[in-house]
């Protein structure tokens, strides 16, 4: 978890949410160990959503979130909601609004009410750790959302690198057939969270295995904010004239980038801007009227929680998981693509849960912040 | 010193009379400024660059017109930075619903107004300390647009006169450039040229004084709060048209740039002193110095620690330059 | 001890510097905010220390104190050492002599004729919620009214109620017929009344300000059209001032807080004068000030009755208020006890007065 620094600088909630979600570094090497678990329940893994329903069925699921009112946790707390809902389980959300006292309080009062899962989104490590202790010598199984804690079952989360190699990757082909194999690349970035890091690392390494010259022109710290993006955008741009990539690790910094190139008086012919996360509409307008914004490194929180779900499921059966259970991620590629995972009605979207339960996730993350 | 009176006849060493005009050693700044920055890239003076700093100082200086006043009337706003998020959503928003543009200009501006009105009479009326007073309106905006709108509210109506308000040009100049030249004219003869900018003077210097001499201040100072308030709503719709979305999360800290820029330009925390002049000098420095960090591709953490060494050395100078005046 | 009256305080600091096994003992002016018997209670001690070989180095600008308590006495000026010598070949003269350079033929001349007839501001039972109790009185255009009465007699209080500073509770005031309302400094400024503060720092000068804006603050309408200030005009009506009322500055946009007591206060009367005023309310406009310049606002003081104003002069130094006033009105506690015209006033009746 972030120190104390980064806490005052991650007061913006775009930013809080990327702090965490994920960013318990070092304890990832954990998983190293726990590979070979991996790899016999892979099989389980894939077909869960259909397994599960042949398996017994808790009565009750309560879950503890961080921080409700973010965009972010709105979509997980909706996939959650709704498979649970599917699979006929009584569901209910309480939130911790970033204090850990309320986080163990609200777990506690789950359990004394004998509820049969608990899932925790942990306001931080510490504060969770008992809380993983208790649950373990009350016999509730407990499932992690985002975050790693010592001692714990199992976690639900994307994997941050991952997400951004294969965004990388459809940048590099888009790039090749579009803008001459030419990669000059600005990352609107944000170096001060290692989930962010690890997106613009994965989204440069993938570019870099379809177009080995690309470059990353300019590395910004965008602060995850779209003004701020905007601004240290327009200064990078109008000293580089060569950019035609952006990347931008969260939409408010892609945003902020494109916005920036557009104010310059650019054309967006021979632009691509690539943004990450998908958690709100923004990037679906974006998509839909700016003619650079082809990608979107997608990372579906509806599908965390919906997985936050099955993974409770499993736990209430006794199954062997892994710790770190992969939630999908996947670009979008091209004006209409997010069509195929979102509708959209007014101002709410729905999504396709037929689409992205297809999507295979990874068995496990390419990099993790252990790496860094 | 201020600019309202000639420098009175300089006394002293050489540097005493160089510093004795703040605007001076903030000139000298910018100039020397510039060289380093053009010396290490010479694409600072890039006609991109010298519009892309122009069009973020020009945001900061719509507010800090505003921002002068008031800190010449002793008094601050610190709930502009949520404000201008705020006016943003609104004037997005109403855009969306209404389909017009006009709606939506006149909603964003008169939201900040009415935030400066609240302001102005939670001060004036009930004698609420406006560090306070503002501070508090800044957390109720900052939850507020939260109520208003979870998430950014995303263009919808894509009506070009909209984006036309940040992107587009009048000749070579950007439209929000133009419109924070005339907004910092306009203050400037104000402040100094009429009986109106006087009071806010004599307000700040001694504002019992001022009412003893039949002015009153109170209401001086609402006024000057609504029109703090209503530049703020006028530089929100800009930075809406220029992110083309209205974003409850944008303008965090954007009140200490704008106070620090303001302070930097010679303008006193304790009321009756500051100018236009320095405030424009005070945000082209804080800009420049944020433009080369990234030109220069220096660490941009230091885009936080330089503008606050820069803020201490200027107050220094000030002190120095009062000293030499004195004796 | 922020409760303690002035004069207390005085003696718990001395006890203080006396705790330290003082030698020495500093006071500066500390007469200024006492009541008379206070001061005769502080010369007491000061007599005592001195007995006790204890020095004190005194340092005051009232000249009668010094004839009263000092054994030697050093004369400064500009900073300068000017004189020391002892008391006794000292005459009132010489010491101002000495204090201002040259030698002031009468420290209160009288230039002016008498008062006319014509009652410009009237007071009708004036009461404040925490001070004043029906207070009434009038004032005549040409005449200085000198309101004479002890710490917290209600001066002050009086002089910041007529001019529509401070509310009032009941009362009624009107100035050349026209009542003050609403009571606010605004309409009394419209309705030609203005106050010269006793709290120069705090309620008169803005010190950062130039000469030239505290100068013209009150007027600045008269030279403004439409809103904008016509500066030219501003500076030569303020040079005109300057000049007229011998102002000793470096130039208009002079800081006023680099002028001395004596200019500022000029600074000051000039900005209600440059206005036009029917009745100017003068509150200790003598305070902090050296001899030589309360002779200059002496003079001025003539001068404004003399063009027809109503001067009502608060004042706590007796020496003033009967070489100045043509009536002399006497406060205790918030009320009027006595208005008496100069010819009939004596220290002691004004004194029994201000004690009743």
């Amino acid at each position: 978890m972030a120190g104390g620094g980064d806490r005052a600088r991650s007061f913006n909630p775009i930013l809080f949410a990327d702090l965490a979600r994920k960013n318990f570094g070092s304890r990832e090497d954990t998983l190293k160990n726990t590979i070979t678990t991996l790899l016999l329940t892979t099989a389980a893994l894939a077909v869960m959503s259909s397994a599960a329903l042949a398996q017994n069925l808790p009565k009750k699921i309560g879950y503890v979130a961080n921080y409700s009112t973010h965009e972010w946790y709105q979509n997980v707390i909706k996939g959650m909601e709704a498979r649970a809902t599917e699979l006929g389980i009584e569901f209910e959300m309480r939130d911790a609004n970033l204090d850990v006292a309320r986080m163990v309080s609200a777990s506690e009062d789950f359990m004394a009410e004998g509820v049969d899962v608990l899932i925790v989104t942990p306001v931080n490590e510490e504060g969770a750790v008992p809380l993983v202790r208790r649950a373990k010598e009350d016999g509730v199984p407990l499932v992690l959302e985002g975050n790693p804690v010592t001692g714990m079952t199992t976690m639900v989360a994307i994997c941050d690198y991952d997400t951004g190699y294969h965004a990388g990757v459809a940048a590099g082909e888009y790039a090749k057939e579009k803008l001459g194999g030419v990669a000059k690349v600005m990352n609107v970035g944000l170096p001060l969270l290692s989930a962010t890091v690890l997106r613009s690392n994965g989204f440069m390494d993938g570019l870099k295995t379809i177009l080995p010259d690309a470059a990353m022109v300019h590395d910004l710290d965008g602060g995850g904010n779209p003004d701020r993006a905007l601004e240290v955008s327009s200064a990078a741009l109008a000293q580089n004239g060569d950019i035609n990539i952006i990347y931008g690790i969260n939409d408010s910094s892609s945003q902020g980038g494109l916005q920036a190139w557009k104010a310059a008086g650019k054309s967006q012919d021979g632009l691509l801007v690539v943004g990450t996360g998908g958690e709100g509409l923004g990037f679906i307008n974006m998509m839909d009227t700016e003619p650079s914004y082809q990608i979107e490194a997608a990372m579906f929180p509806e599908k965390v929680g919906f997985t936050s779900i099955d993974a409770a499921v499993k736990l209430f059966n006794n199954e062997a998981v892994p710790a770190h259970i992969v939630s999908p991620t996947a670009p979008m590629v091209g004006t209409d693509s997010w069509k195929q995972f979102y509708s959209l009605e007014g101002t709410t979207r729905t999504i396709n849960w037929e689409a992205v339960n297809a999507i295979t996730p990874a068995e496990k993350c390419m990099k993790t912040a252990a790496d860094l | 010193m201020s600019d309202i009176s000639r420098p009175a006849p300089a006394a002293g060493s050489t540097l005493a009379r160089l510093t004795q005009n703040n605007q001076i050693v903030l000139l000298v700044t910018l100039v020397l400024l510039c060289l380093v920055i053009s010396l290490g890239a010479p694409q600072f003076y890039s006609v991109d660059n010298l519009i892309a700093i122009l069009r973020q100082c020009s945001l900061v200086l719509i507010i800090a017109a505003g921002m002068t006043m008031l800190l010449i009337a002793a008094e601050v706003d610190l709930s502009v930075g949520a404000s201008l998020a705020f006016s943003g959503v609104v004037a997005m928003d109403v855009t969306n619903k209404t389909g017009s543009v006009a709606l939506g200009v006149a909603a964003a501006i008169l939201f900040g107004g009415a935030v400066g009105l609240f302001n102005g009479l939670v001060v004036t009326r009930l004698r609420v300390n406006s560090l306070i007073a503002t501070i508090a309106t800044m957390m109720i905006l900052q939850g507020g647009v939260y109520l208003y709108s979870r998430e950014a509210v995303q263009n919808m109506h894509l009506q070009k006169a909209f984006t036309d308000i940040s992107t587009g040009y009048v000749g070579p100049l950007p439209v929000p450039v133009i419109i924070a030249a005339v907004v910092v004219i306009i203050a400037y003869v104000v402040l100094r040229h009429t009986t109106a900018g006087r009071y806010i003077y004599a307000t700040g210097a001694n504002e019992r004084a001022a009412r003893l001499s039949g002015i009153r201040p109170e209401r001086l100072k609402l006024i000057v709060f609504v029109v703090t308030g209503l530049l703020t709503g006028l530089a929100g719709l800009i930075l809406a048209s220029l992110m083309n979305a209205g974003q409850p999360t944008a303008g965090r800290g954007f009140e200490l740039t704008v106070v620090a820029a303001v302070i930097l330009g010679g303008t006193s925390l304790t009321g009756g002193r500051g100018s236009l002049l320095g405030t424009l000098l005070g945000v082209l420095v804080l800009k420049v110095i944020d433009n080369g960090i990234i030109i220069l591709r220096w660490d941009q953490d230091l885009q936080m620690v330089i503008p606050g060494i820069v803020i201490v050395l200027a107050t220094y100078l000030d002190l120095v330059r009062k000293k030499n005046d004195a004796t | 001890m922020g409760n303690l009256p002035v004069s207390k305080q005085q003696m718990v600091e001395i006890a203080r510097a006396l705790a330290h096994e003082a030698r020495v003992v500093v006071m500066d002016e500390p007469t200024s905010s006492l009541t008379p018997a206070e001061v005769a209670l502080l010369f007491e001690v000061i007599r005592r220390l001195t007995s006790i070989g204890i020095a004190v180095l005194y340092v005051s600008h009232k000249i009668d104190e010094i004839f009263e308590i000092a054994d030697t006495v050093t004369v400064l000026r500009d900073g300068r050492h000017i004189s020391t010598k002892p008391i006794a070949e000292h005459t009132p003269d010489s010491l101002i002599h000495d204090m201002i350079g040259r030698r002031i033929e009468n420290l209160f001349p009288r230039e002016r004729g008498p008062a006319s007839a014509e009652t410009i501001l009237k007071v009708e039972n004036l009461s404040t919620t925490d001070k004043l109790k029906d207070v009434s009185f009038e004032a005549r255009a040409g005449e200085v009214l000198g309101f004479f009465g002890l710490m917290g007699a209600g001066r002050t209080e009086l002089a910041k109620a007529i001019v529509g500073f401070d509310p009032i509770r009941t009362g009624r005031i009107s100035i050349g017929g026209q009542p003050l309302t609403p009571h606010d400094t605004r309409t009394g400024k419209a309705l030609g009344i203005g106050l010269l503060t006793e709290d120069r720092k705090s309620e008169g000068l803005m010190l950062e300000l130039p000469v030239l804006h505290n100068m013209s603050l009150a007027s600045l309408s008269s030279f403004s059209s439409g809103g904008f200030v016509d500066e030219g005009r501003e500076r030569s009506a303020v040079q005109e001032f300057i000049d007229r009322f011998r102002v000793k500055t470096p130039s208009l946009n002079r800081q006023i807080k680099y002028l001395s007591g004596g200019n500022q206060q000029k600074v000051l009367l000039a900005r209600w004068l440059m206005r036009g005023l029917k009745v100017i309310v003068v509150d200790e406009p003598t305070r902090g000030i050296d001899v030589g310049a309360k002779s200059e606002i002496f003079a001025l003081i003539d001068k404004l009755a003399a063009d027809g104003l109503a001067v009502v002069m608060m004042t706590s130094e007796m020496p003033e208020l009967l070489g100045l006033s043509d009536r002399i009105a006497v406060m205790a506690e918030g009320r009027l006890t006595a208005v008496m015209d100069r010819k009939d006033a004596t220290q002691e009746k004004v004194l029994n007065a201000a004690i009743a």
